[in-house]
């Protein structure tokens, strides 16, 4: 046909069934602990495009005003921009990272209130009105420095690329459940890809990050 | 080039796919060039400068990859230098092939798990060349004998008067002395770094946030566009509909013809996007747009029924196998696949009138900055490339097709931009693994033990375009790496190379290269002779190996870890690959698979020995060859890239699909004690896992697959279609 419509996106229905692509997470249905929620439990449910956040119906022209890491940002974007782009390309925070644009890879996983969201399908506009937490600002959090201590002691990083997005993901997952199962891990965790293969570690990681924070002798250091 | 060595050839014969192998303070954002003057009190090569203030840096030719390159090349100069590992500076280093190329080969690239094979000895080298010219600079101030001084932490000291100097007090000094023609380097039972599991450099900045890929370059007043390319190679922009309509989009600054390509650029990259999408793009296909996928599997068919030319011949295997009653004959399949690395590709570029300047991450900086400097125009001197860190490369950046169009946007853009790829793009023009197709043969005597063997790989020969010299009187050395040294005592062995082009796909190199083919071809041919000699794997294979003391003892290693031979679980199966190549690395990995009603294959644990000589940093050994063997499970059970019609028809990660971690399975890596050469470990682990798990699979199922990938062939409600 020769005919090609620009950069060409997986049609959204595609997207939804493929979401964190945990194919064999089914297997370990109904064995995990009853106080995994719905963001854990199922990793691609949570992650969906929130299309009527609170900020959606701003007007084209005003500024969107965003809360990252505590901080107050005025962007000059309009509501729809993926809040990706917005972090990325407008405040320069590059932490976050662009790995595959429909929620498939969470290496855009930043928190919204607290819970993890796939940046790269989140517009601006259903950010408003949140808090944002990004790679940048993670270390703040107990759950996040207990995690990114663990992450350096295990030597979990290679490349490095999807690892703010393996933080954040596992970051999100110990505030949900304090001290994750296999079965926790794979379902809290199975949305992030890793292309240099470091799951063994960042298994390891997150139960290691786990138990200093039930190690009350130590204060959660070590 | 020309005067390489065998050992040189081997070196580089495995070359190029991911990555090398092991792995300081490293800046979150390194520095582009090296910027020589910069308080250099001392700098006795090319790799080391020494300030006044005693700051160590080593100027690095390789790039950080996630291969851990940027620990192993500073442990290997501060092992002599003495210096401890967390002061020496990393400053990636600028396109010179004379100074940065990769010793005894030339090139100035990263990949095909060199670096620490070839720097092994010219970086200690340089550190000691460093260290015995401050002791000389010590002695001659204190004038006493340089033979009673020693360095020791970024000090020279004299022990019978307690005389200390620093480095930094003694470069100056050090800078007039002459530069010694011989230096004795460390005797390994010193060691102090080399062989202990030393922390990655890189990583504090990479669990922060802070570290800065390619991707992440900001430079002031740059603007960032989303890139369209021909979807079909060789084809040509024909109509464009909608631009007024993409620059009435908030944000579009412009959008830019090629005469392949087409960019959005904005103020963000959401913005561009959103652009691209309001565009209607018409292609001229050219005569490519024709073909698939199909037609390459039929064409490399047809090939492989003519001679090769040989790689390997010893005896007279096909006289052998023609005469013998008990023979085996088998065809063996591999697709071409795609790199999908988690960074996509992205360029940022400045042209101004007579110098351009370029911030991306390379595997190859020289080459890729002579593409940069054709593409706008100018000689390659006026051409600045700022080097940064890559996430995850596993090749694909050896080749530099994606940089000229990001130079050719920047010449119709007023002031810097940043091209970014879509994770489609990225996948529909990336530079493929080829696919080959293997003719085996066999025969076997009245014992079931092989008489003669007989290999034919017909493929692209990838060499013949990256590198000339290796593609050599017919044979290219990545194409039969792995195969050619089979390690079996078979006294009729012969290898041969068909090379067959095709011209549907670019292809070029993958972690694994050509080893990663063979080994599954390979390994599971000589299950097939086990199984059809009713002997077991293991003990069949071992029998062959009596000639290779390295490859018996991985074998063993990994086959008793493994607990071969003893019960599984219901439905699990071991299966063995034993592994031995250009890289001079032995490994042996068991696999321990199942298979479900409905065909999904699951890789529960797998158990590799390794021997890749000495080791530098085992730490980054281990994960190395943990990171390799997931990267070839999803190779190896759904990595499979097709054509139709000249299109790549995958564009994701939901049609491409890769290992997550609830498919990952647990890996233990046995490291081999050894103090012969170092060998190549990037690469090797990936190679590996395909044919372990078809393996496990054959003695799972007893179905023999010999096409990748593995899980298509069992699914078994994959009908409906």
């Amino acid at each position: 046909m020769g005919r090609n419509r620009g950069s060409s996106h997986p049609a959204p229905s595609s997207i939804n069934i493929t979401i964190g692509t945990p194919s064999r997470a089914s297997d370990d249905e109904g064995s995990s602990s009853a106080d995994a929620s719905a963001s854990v439990a199922q990793p691609g449910v949570g992650f969906r495009p929130v299309r009527d956040g609170p900020g959606s119906c701003i007007a084209a022209a005003a500024m969107v005003s965003l809360r990252v890491n505590g901080k107050l940002h005025e962007l000059d974007v309009s509501p729809d921009t993926p809040l990706l782009w917005a972090l990325r390309d407008v405040l320069g925070m590059t932490g976050t990272k662009f790995g595959c644009g429909v929620a498939l890879c969470g290496a855009c996983t930043v928190h919204l209130d607290g819970l993890p969201r796939r940046a790269c399908v989140l517009p601006v506009s259903a950010a408003v009105g949140h808090s944002i937490t990004t790679i940048e600002g993670i270390g703040e959090t107990d759950a996040g420095k207990r995690v990114q201590k663990a992450w350096l002691d295990l030597e979990v990083v290679q490349c490095g690329y999807c690892q703010s997005g393996q933080i954040m993901a596992a970051a999100a997952l110990l505030q949900k459940v304090p001290a994750p199962t296999d079965q926790d891990i794979d379902r809290g965790m199975s949305g992030n890809i890793c292309r240099c293969g470091t799951y063994q570690r960042i298994r390891e990681a997150i139960k290691r990050a786990a138990k200093a924070a039930s190690s009350p002798a130590t204060g959660g250091e070590r | 080039m020309s005067q390489l060595s065998r050992r040189e050839i081997l070196a580089v014969a495995a070359a190029a796919g991911g990555e090398l192998l092991i792995g300081w303070r490293v800046e979150a954002r390194p520095r582009a060039v090296a910027s020589p003057g910069t308080s250099a009190a001392f700098t006795p090569n090319q790799w080391i400068r020494i300030g006044k203030d005693g700051r160590v840096t080593l100027i690095v030719s390789q790039v950080e990859m996630g291969q851990g390159t940027y620990t192993s090349m500073p442990m290997l100069l501060a092992e002599e230098l003495e210096v401890e590992l967390r002061n020496v500076h990393l400053e990636p280093a600028p396109p010179d092939e004379k100074l940065y190329g990769l010793p005894g080969v030339g090139p100035q690239f990263t990949g095909g798990s060199t670096s620490v094979r070839l720097f092994y000895e010219p970086l200690r080298r340089a550190g000691a060349t460093a260290r015995t010219m401050l002791i000389a600079a010590a002695a001659q101030a204190w004038k006493v004998d340089p033979a009673s001084c020693s360095a020791q932490n970024g000090t020279v000291r004299h022990a019978a008067t307690a005389r200390v100097l620093t480095y930094g007090a003694l470069a100056e000094k050090a800078a007039r002395i002459p530069v010694p023609a011989q230096v004795t380097l460390k005797d390994p039972k010193d060691f102090k770094l080399i062989g202990t599991p030393a922390k990655r450099l890189d990583s504090p900045a990479k669990v922060n946030g802070t570290a800065q890929f390619g991707i992440d370059v900001r430079v002031p007043g740059m603007k960032v566009a989303a890139i369209t390319l021909s979807p079909v190679v060789g084809g040509k922009l024909s109509g464009l509909e909608g631009e007024s309509k993409a620059m009435g989009i908030k944000g579009v600054r412009q959008v830019v013809r090629l005469d392949d390509a087409v960019a959005v650029v904005a103020d963000h990259l959401g913005a561009a996007r959103q652009g691209m999408s309001a565009l209607a793009l018409r292609w001229e296909d050219g005569p490519n747009g024709k073909v698939s996928t199909a037609d390459v599997a039929k064409e490399l068919a047809a090939a492989s029924l003519s001679s090769g030319v040989a790689a390997r011949n010893e005896g007279d295997a096909p006289a052998v196998i023609a005469g013998a009653s008990n023979r085996l004959e088998s065809i063996y399949e591999a697709p071409f696949l795609a790199h999908a690395a988690m960074e996509p590709l992205s360029c940022t570029v400045h042209v101004r009138s007579d110098q351009c300047e370029v911030w991306a991450g390379t595997q190859y900086i020289t080459q890729a900055r002579a593409k940069a400097a054709t593409a706008c125009g100018l000689p390659p001197e006026k051409v600045t490339f700022h080097n940064q860190y890559i996430g995850g490369a596993f090749g694909r950046r050896l080749d530099s097709d994606w940089v000229p169009y990001a130079v050719r946007v920047a010449r119709q853009v007023d002031g810097p931009v940043k091209v970014v790829w879509t994770r489609e793009e990225d996948m529909r023009h990336d530079v493929y693994r080829p696919s080959y197709y293997d003719r085996l043969a066999a025969a076997l005597d009245a014992r079931g033990q092989p008489v003669a063997w007989m290999h034919r790989i017909v493929g692209v020969s990838i060499y013949a375009r990256f590198l000339p010299p290796f593609y050599k009187d017919g044979i290219d050395a990545d194409a039969v790496d792995g195969a050619q040294q089979l390690p079996y005592d078979i006294p009729a062995i012969r290898v041969e190379y068909m090379r067959h082009e095709q011209p549907v796909l670019r292809t070029g190199w993958l972690r694994g290269v050509g080893v990663t083919h063979n080994n599954f071809v390979v390994e599971g041919f000589i299950d097939e002779l086990a199984s059809a000699a009713k002997q077991d794997p293991v003990a069949y294979r071992r029998a062959l190996l009596h000639k290779s003391p390295r490859a018996t003892a991985v074998l063993d290693l990994a086959s008793e870890a493994s607990g071969w031979g003893k019960p599984l679980p219901a439905g699990r199966a071991r299966g063995v690959a034993v592994q031995y190549s250009g890289w001079d690395t032995y490994l042996a990995a068991v696999a321990e698979a199942s298979v479900s009603d409905t065909g999904e294959v699951r890789v529960h644990r797998v158990v590799c020995a390794v021997d890749c000589g000495t080791v530098v940093n085992p730490d980054t050994v281990k994960a190395q060859i943990q990171g390799g063997i997931m990267f070839g499970i999803s190779l190896a059970l759904w990595g499979e890239v097709t054509v139709e019609k000249g299109r790549v028809q995958q564009s994701n990660f939901h049609d491409y699909r890769v290992l997550r971690i609830n498919e990952a399975p647990s890996i233990e890596v046995i490291l081999v004690s050894s103090s012969e050469a170092p060998g190549g470990i990037g690469e090797p682990g990936t190679a590996v896992a395909a044919p372990a798990i078809g393996n496990a699979i054959f003695a799972a199922t007893g179905k023999r697959l010999r096409k990748l990938p593995l899980e298509p062939q069992l699914r078994t409600n994959r009908r409906e279609t």
